[in-house]
């Protein structure tokens, strides 16, 4: 349910930053209430996709690799969000 | 057509039986028998746009990351999302996203165990539907006019 406003807000802000320079850019992605909702919007992203196409694969795959792609799946989508994360941390206190 | 031999004296047991052990089992349900309706392509379509969305994700990742390691990265990414193909691609993730958002609100409802007389169906069915397509076009329209 959170993701109703996170995922608003951030399609409302790509098309509003649509014509923005990089400068402008990381300029907003640098604003404290920028980070923290990007963040927020990593995490509930993809716990969604996590949670969601895990149901997809325990429905099609009936083999033995039902576990190992389960596993993957958290794996790459934990990795994916870690990522997403630590770009937006550097782009806040470095870039 | 029949083989004459199996046709005439032999029994059908000894043909079929073989045939039957290598052919897998039926799965049900045995979704290429029914007509598609409005009701089952938005559950289909629903899981498809949620993947197509995941994807997205994936995009919103290297959008970052490509913004975090520098302008040169970050130019390369914007040059393929402002190209022709760029474009058809982000305008299929905004409605993949739209589509999946409206059904997924469908659903909220739904778990508030409201809306499920056949009627109700179909008129929150085809709200998502009208719904996806006025917010995509909504979002492109703001984007490629408004902010000009």
């Amino acid at each position: 349910m959170a993701l109703i406003p996170l995922s608003l807000w951030f399609v409302a802000s790509l098309i509003a930053h649509s014509r923005s320079s990089y400068g402008e850019l990381i300029a907003w992605l640098k604003t404290p209430a920028t980070v923290i909702l990007m963040v927020l919007l990593l995490i509930a992203s993809f716990h969604h996709t996590a949670t969601g196409v895990r149901v997809i694969i325990e429905d099609y795959v009936h083999s033995s690799w039902r576990f190992a792609f389960v596993v993957s799946l958290q794996l790459v989508s934990l990795a994916l969000a870690a990522a997403g994360i630590l770009s937006v941390l550097k782009i806040a206190f470095t870039g | 057509m029949a083989d004459e031999s199996t046709r005439n004296g032999q029994p059908a047991a000894v043909s079929i039986a073989p045939v039957t052990r290598i052919r897998p089992r039926p799965l049900s349900p045995n979704i290429q028998l029914y007509r598609p309706q409005l009701t089952s392509v938005l559950s289909i379509a629903n899981r498809i746009t949620g993947v197509i969305s995941s994807l997205g994700a994936v995009g919103l990742v290297a959008w970052l990351a490509a913004a975090a390691s520098g302008e040169p990265a970050w130019s390369g990414f914007r040059n393929a999302v402002v190209s022709l193909p760029g474009q058809l691609v982000l305008a299929g993730f905004t409605y993949a996203f739209f589509l999946h958002l409206c059904a997924g609100i469908r659903h909220l409802v739904w778990d508030t165990v409201h809306g499920f007389e056949l009627r109700m169906i179909y008129i929150s069915g085809w709200a998502v539907v009208f719904a996806s397509v006025l917010l995509t076009a909504l979002a492109w329209a703001i984007g490629l006019l408004a902010i000009a």
